[in-house]
């Protein structure tokens, strides 16, 4: 009987448990509720995000260096030989699987990029904003949407298309369904026709963030890509015709600090060297030169065929490739007894005559994504494929002179385009352009071989969509053939 | 360099009042006894002493609260004898003195007053014949336990010249788990049957005299009664949601009544490597560089000098314990004062820690039926860190040149990448210190005879500081820093716990005995860290001020936010034994758990256990002589984990997603991580069968356990499809399902032979098979990072948590055939591991990875010796395990550069003279992580050996003294091991255990100490 008491009791002290309150203890990281109903930059903070993932060790850095430069003609692996870097050996000689490291970083990244701007797209639409603001905002996420998209399907081909946050279930299953490249492209061209008609030309203080003249010049590119020459050649003209932009006539100082947005200058990753330094990742330290007295890990090197690419007299070759032992331009004396005979000069950073807070994984290297040389190379190849090879000479030579280099002997419209593809080589070397314009062009099999790598036909046309993802997929996402 | 000011004085006070305190007692005992002999001196004792003699009468129960009967109670001039309900009457006066004795207690004695009701409570002498163990709001008699409960009492603790009491139970208790860390001030991981969660927190609950903390660093091993560990979920159920991983319940001292006692304990030994690793000499070292093809060509002119790095950042180290512990107490209350000093320096240069502990124990009876108390120990601690990455370092480290040149400036090397690791040491100046004040006050009220109410109140005070100054230096080139930096660090926090219990018992007839608890506890923990950063301090000692900065850069970055934890919980708990003549035993518990870490509609929770005992060698069936005692148990349970960061289930923001327009940054702010809305606990039911027997006499004891332990719904980072768009890739959810199933034993025997040598001897087995079940929508998920881009674990369903996933190897490629007709990875060479193509798809790539064990070990054992042969003792502790493996990380950190190599790997390297099987030519590549680095990890240690000698009677009274006892002591003496690494004890978290890669070394203790009693 007691025994039912002793229960009993407990069994009292157990109904009067309820008291809630005692155990709500509220989160001590913002809710978004709270945030929402606080804060005044809640629009402007998120269209930031988007541009935050830029900055990311997995968006712009060792991943996508390795799939981007180190698996083309003009870049080596380099550091030191047992030095893989993870999987940076297998991109340099073309033995990289599913399984590599580095596919699914660069995967994750930009698809939490496109996230991003999906989520700023949501939210824009159920907050307060400023009509026009608004506008803008969106154009701005949405040109970040597409140059994400643009770098996925340059890299494995058609992905899924994500255009809104996954809410439904069937949402959520398709994020594991690859669209055809097709579909990617028009989603691509869909984003930044819409960004090229809400965005300002320019911006007074704010650089960095998108404009007009960057969406105009992106659209001109990805319709390079799909061969969509007129209206590529189009917006080519547009852009040329705003007269907002020239060649900067130094070509060696385009990649410092000095040449940030320069005339020629069309989008770059705004980074910022002093004190709070903020720049992409790494990207200085992972390709600066190694060794005794070096300052970084040294990858991503110029090969001995780019150096030699180079046509004599071209001031490019000597602003693209530091060899190792000779003086760089503001006095620093680089070790000719360092690992690697050449390192990337396009990433170095002056740490005596440039803005540096003595953070080397933080510089102020700005990315230059798109400059007026390339746009002008674009335009001539449109104009050349659509018949006027003349005028698409015109272009190529402009940016042959400002090299210091004569005309091009090219003639014919078929040797117009290779000059004009062999032009892109040495203007944009070691600007992660080169690889993806061999895939564009058919080149890249024998260019890889010529390289002495083992390229596949039919299967490195493109990278292998990182197993991980296929395995989360539950079946639903295809590889790419040949892997 | 520490300003022990405050503590000294902190200390002062403390002692200044305890002082008085025990020498108004000893006054007015001396005046009574003066009194007696010279007569009515004084007016006021006069009064005292003027009574009548009277009958006094009482309860003598055990610690748990047994009757016990047939205890001698002798007054001055009557005696008397406990009934079965451990009642009696004795007739005396105050002023005398009643003694209390039976055989298996300690004698006991009290002063009388005018208060003629009197409770007292024996503590059994000898352990083995009715222990009482501690069991979570309340204490229980070993015999009546239904469930699992492994118990180390003080003199097994202090024997042991370690700095926590965890270290001190290693090997000691079957199904406890305690991997050492050798660092100083480091404290071991501990694994109760076995690691039931990945990422939701896999450490046992500590209990500190009623307050649940997970630090126990701060408790001077000396002030320790008993450790008492419950393993089964029978016993652990109390704890509810927390108690899934175990509880460690830890009593400290209390006072004992009677005259002061002074005890002071003082050791001082060394410390030293045990275990070095033989790595190639100059000569070697280049030979094989240069033939690795490296980058730099190793000529003579470049070897400048020859450095054993090892030697050259270790040192013999040193460890130092001073305790005195003051304990007296008269018939209203005891009081334990204690001061413990500890100081240890590390065998890495420069690492050292020190604590300060002070404990003041008190309780007080404040009526028959009120009594009070209270638990207080208050630390603090100071360490010199330094980076036990130099141990990398040092292995990896270039032996051409000199450490030190003799100018003083630090050696280098343009041939090797590796920087100068004395260099690194010794100008890291990082600090970092604390106090903590951690205990409870308590009061209890008698409302009957045989029902209680206890309350009581826990609090545990802590700060820690950090500070790191890094000067501006240069070594070489590539080794510098340009400028100064001050890091400080601070964090703050509280936790509060506040018990309310009811203990009752009662009786049904002469065969029904019930004891029940029922209670409501309430708890809280919080607080705040601060972290700042400025560049251009001067580097002068005075200057550790962020405001010094005299640079123009005002390099400040500051952060200060929640600590790491913080939450709440409400519970109700209720226990109930009941007891069938003593033959048949019944534990039923129950706890309604309420955790502020899930969200409303899974916060709660019931966590119910039942046990049954049976005492097989009470029944008549039993045939007599065989067993002794003879108890069959079985338990089954269900108890939780709640250990995971807060708000977990909450959709927060994500700011500091910054970018840069123009020259500013522009704060960015998103939701970044997808939430479970619906998290809950982790589940673990726990089923336990087994048995505790006693023959011939009680000479042989054992144990017998068989568990399985079945977690639901374990935290996992499930990784996620990046089109979702999750920061991570993946989500925390209940995805997971582990069991760990096993068998313990413990064996002892003890006996005394004719010429008076005893001795006992116990030993423990565990058996554990830890396996993931299942991970619910996750995939295999790879962890265990080598700091080169390469990983070695991997959580997979139907493998021990953290298996080592790696590529096989099938000896050495000896001829170019041999590689061109397998597939293999670019670039192979003759003298390359084969690697498998296992899958046989032609590709060497992830997908070719087998599981090769993990760190877990299938079987883990300990043994110990004691005997005591006049004034002699012996103590002797081996432990080990066998079954684990060892992923010998250290191997595979090589970046090309001309890392240094074991002296065997390069002799034995494969040439074409040499062209071995085993050992791979001469590369500084990084490999891929193969079975090749895999090595088992079986281990036995001879753990601890002492001896020790106590002083003559004679010779102690003639200095006051009451004991007197010198001892040497060695601490992890000789490990015989099969891992070729620096030590076999790895710790880590439970996914990446078992890889050696930046690792401090256990060392070895020889120390000497010496024991006072005044």
């Amino acid at each position: 009987m007691k025994k039912i008491v002793a229960f009993s009791l407990s069994a009292t002290l157990l109904l009067g448990a309820c008291k809630k309150s005692f155990l709500d203890e509220k989160p001590r990281a913002q809710t978004p509720e709270d945030y929402f109903a606080s804060s005044t930059k809640a629009p402007e903070e998120i269209v930031t995000s988007v541009y935050s993932k830029l900055y990311d060790w997995n968006q712009h850095c060792f991943s996508w260096i390795g799939v981007s430069s180190i698996a083309d003609d003009n870049a080596d692996k380099g550091s030191e030989p047992g030095d893989s870097g993870t999987d940076k050996d297998q991109l340099d000689n073309y033995s990289f699987t599913s399984t590599s490291a580095s596919f699914n970083e660069v995967w994750n990244a930009n698809f939490e990029g496109i996230a991003r701007v999906n989520k700023a797209l949501d939210m824009l639409d159920k907050l307060n904003v400023d009509p026009n603001l608004k506008t803008r905002y969106q154009g701005e996420v949405r040109f970040l949407r597409a140059y994400y998209y643009f770098q996925l399907v340059r890299m494995f081909g058609g992905v899924p298309v994500i255009s809104r946050v996954p809410i439904t279930e069937d949402e959520i299953r398709q994020v594991n369904v690859r669209n055809t490249a097709d579909e990617v492209y028009d989603l691509i061209e869909e984003d930044l026709q819409f960004a090229s008609a809400s965005l300002p030309e320019n911006y007074l203080i704010e650089k960095g963030r998108a404009t007009k003249w960057a969406a105009v010049g992106m659209l001109a590119k990805v319709q390079m890509y799909r061969q969509k020459w007129d209206d590529c050649a189009i917006n080519c003209e547009s852009l040329i015709n705003s007269g907002l932009f020239e060649l900067h006539p130094k070509y060696e100082e385009i990649w410092r600090e000095v040449g940030e947005w320069s005339s020629e200058s069309i989008w770059e990753i705004q980074a910022k060297g002093d004190f709070p330094a903020k720049g992409i990742q790494q990207y200085f330290s992972v390709q600066a030169p190694r060794g005794a007295g070096g300052l970084g890990w040294g990858f991503n090197t110029p090969t001995q065929k780019l150096y030699d690419a180079y046509e004599a007299g071209d001031v490019r070759r000597d602003a693209t490739i530091i060899t190792s032992g000779q003086v760089l331009w503001d006095g620093w004396q680089t070790n000719a007894a360092a690992p690697n005979k050449y390192y990337n000069y396009k990433c170095y950073i002056s740490e005596s005559q440039e803005t540096f807070a003595n953070n080397r994984d933080q510089t102020n290297k700005n990315l230059r994504v798109l400059r007026y040389a390339d746009l002008l190379l674009i335009y001539a190849e449109a104009l050349n494929e659509k018949g006027q090879t003349g005028a698409a000479l015109q272009q190529l030579n402009a940016v042959r002179q400002r090299a210091k280099i004569g005309n091009s002997m090219a003639a014919t419209q078929d040797e117009v385009r290779l000059a004009i593809w062999d032009e892109r080589r040495l203007e944009l070397a070691m600007e992660h352009d080169r690889l993806f314009d061999l895939r564009r062009t058919g080149q890249i099999a024998d260019a890889i071989k010529a390289d002495g790598k083992n390229f596949e036909i039919g299967k490195h046309e493109l990278f292998p969509i990182p197993q991980r993802q296929i395995d989360l997929s539950n079946g639903l996402m295809t590889q790419n053939p040949g892997y | 360099m520490l300003d022990y000011l405050q503590m000294h004085k902190l200390q002062g006070t403390i002692l200044s009042h305890f002082m008085i305190k025990i020498l108004a007692y000893t006054l007015s005992a001396t005046l009574k006894n003066s009194q007696k002999r010279i007569g009515g001196l004084l007016l006021l004792l006069a009064l005292v002493w003027q009574v009548q003699a009277q009958t006094y009468s009482g309860y003598v129960t055990d610690l748990s609260g047994a009757s016990i009967s047939n205890v001698r109670v002798e007054a001055r001039d009557a005696e008397a004898t406990t009934n079965e309900a451990g009642f009696f009457t004795v007739a005396a006066e105050a002023g005398q003195t009643l003694v209390f004795s039976h055989p298996n207690f300690q004698q006991y004695s009290t002063l009388l007053t005018d208060i003629t009701e009197l409770s007292i409570q024996l503590t059994a002498t000898d352990e083995s014949i009715n222990p009482v163990v501690v069991v979570g709001y309340g204490t229980s008699r070993k015999k009546d336990l239904t469930g699992s409960v492994g118990s180390v009492q003080a003199k097994d603790l202090v024997v042991q010249p370690v700095m926590t009491a965890t270290s001190a139970i290693q090997g000691k208790l079957a199904g406890v788990q305690i991997t050492n860390y050798g660092g100083p001030g480091t404290t071991p991981t501990v694994r109760i049957r076995g690691t039931g969660s990945v990422i939701g927190g896999v450490e046992p609950l500590y209990v500190v005299d009623g307050v649940i903390t997970d630090d126990i660093r701060n408790i001077n091993t000396a002030d320790i009664v008993s450790v008492d560990v419950l393993k089964d979920a029978s016993s652990t159920a109390i704890y509810g949601v927390r108690a899934s991983n175990g509880v460690i319940l830890i009593t400290t001292k209390t006072g004992k009544r009677g005259a002061l006692s002074i005890d002071y304990n003082g050791s001082y030994g060394i410390k030293a490597l045990t275990n070095k690793v033989r790595m190639a000499g100059p000569n070697l070292f280049a030979i094989y560089s240069n033939e690795a093809a490296g980058t730099f060509a190793i000529t003579e002119n470049d070897i400048t000098g020859r450095t054993d790095w090892m030697d050259a950042i270790t040192r013999t180290g040193s460890q130092m314990n001073h305790a005195f512990t003051f304990s007296g107490g008269n018939e209203f209350s005891t009081s334990l004062l204690s001061i413990n000093y500890y100081k240890e320096e590390g065998i890495l240069l420069g690492n050292d820690y020190e604590r300060v502990a002070v404990r003041s124990n008190n309780t007080f009876d404040l009526s028959r039926r009120i009594k009070a108390g209270s638990t207080m120990g208050l630390s603090k601690y100071h360490s010199n860190n330094k980076p036990y990455s130099a141990f990398t370092s040092a292995y990896n480290a270039a032996p051409i040149y000199n450490a030190k040149n003799p100018d003083g400036t630090y050696g280098y090397t343009t041939k090797s990448n590796v920087g100068n690791p004395l260099a690194t040491l010794e100008l890291t100046d990082d600090q970092s210190w604390g106090f903590r004040l951690q205990g409870s006050a308590w009061g209890e009220v008698a409302l009957g005879r045989n029902l209680s109410f206890r309350t009581s109140y826990g609090a545990d005070l802590f700060e820690n500081n950090g500070q790191n100054f890094q000067n501006k230096y240069y070594v070489s080139p590539t080794q510098r820093y340009d400028t100064t930096t001050l890091s400080v660090s601070q964090n703050q926090g509280y936790r509060w716990i506040w018990d309310n219990t009811f203990n009752g018992s009662f009786q049904a007839g002469s065969q029904h005995s019930f004891k029940y608890v029922v209670g409501h506890t309430a708890e809280r923990y919080d607080g705040v860290q601060y972290w700042m950063s400025r560049d251009g301090v001067a580097p002068q000692q005075q200057y550790r001020y962020l405001n010094i900065g005299t640079s123009t850069v005002q390099a400040n970055l500051g952060y200060q936010g929640p600590l790491g934890d913080y939450g709440r919980r409400e519970s109700y708990l209720g226990r109930v034994n009941y007891s069938f003549e003593d033959r048949i035993l019944f534990t039923g518990t129950f706890r309604r758990d309420g955790s502020s870490k899930f969200p409303l509609q899974n916060r709660w929770g019931n966590f119910p256990s039942a046990g049954l005992a049976w005492v097989l060698s009470e029944e008549d069936f039993m045939p007599k002589g065989v067993f002794d005692y003879f108890k069959l148990r079985s338990s089954w349970g269900r108890v939780g984990n709640d250990r995971i960061s807060p708000s977990e289930f909450v959709t927060l923001l994500s700011s500091g997603l910054n970018a840069v327009f123009g020259n500013n940054i522009y704060n960015g702010t998103t939701i970044a991580e997808i939430k479970d809305p619906n998290l809950r606990w982790e589940t673990t039911t726990e089923f336990d069968l087994g048995f505790d027997w006693e023959l011939a006499g009680g000479h042989w004891h054992g144990i017998v356990d068989l568990y399985h332990k079945y977690t639901n719904g374990a935290l996992f980072n499930i990784p996620l499809s990046a089109g979702l768009g999750d920061n991570n890739n993946s989500m925390l959810t209940n995805a997971a399902d582990i069991s760990n199933k096993g068998i313990e034993f413990t064996i002892g025997y003890k006996g005394i032979t004719q010429k008076g040598l005893s001795y006992q001897i116990n030993g423990n087995a565990t058996f554990n098979k830890n396996q993931v079940e299942n991970l619910g929508l996750g995939q295999p998920t790879n962890f265990g990072s080598l700091n080169n881009g390469h990983f070695a674990t991997r959580v997979a369903a139907g493998q021990p948590i953290g298996a080592f996933w790696v590529y096989r190897t099938d000896g050495v490629y000896q001829t170019q055939a041999e590689i061109d007709n397998s597939p293999h990875v670019f670039g192979t060479v003759k003298g390359d591991l084969k690697i498998v193509d296992t899958n046989g798809d032609g590709i060497i790539s992830d997908l070719d990875r087998e599981y090769v064990g993990s760190y877990q070990p299938k079987c883990f054992f300990g043994t110990n010796v004691q005997m005591n042969y006049k004034r002699w003792d012996f103590n002797m502790d081996l432990f080990g395990n066998v079954g684990n493996m060892i992923f010998n990380g250290k191997k595979t950190v090589r970046y090309g550069g001309n890392y240094n190599v074991e002296y065997e790997v390069g002799m034995n390297r494969w040439t074409a003279d040499n062209p071995t099987n085993t050992e791979k030519r001469a590369f500084n590549g990084v490999p891929l992580p193969s079975d090749y680095y895999i090595e088992k990890g079986n281990y036995l240690r001879l753990n601890n050996l002492s001896l020790g000698y106590t002083l003559p009677e004679a010779l102690a009274k003639k200095s006051k003294v009451k004991g007197y006892r010198v001892y040497v002591t060695a601490q992890n003496l000789f490990t015989w091991k099969s891992y070729s690494g620096f030590t076999s004890e790895l710790p880590g978290s439970p996914a990446e255990a078992g890889i050696e890669i930046s690792v401090y070394p256990t060392s070895r203790t020889i120390m000497s100490g010496l024991s006072i009693q005044f």
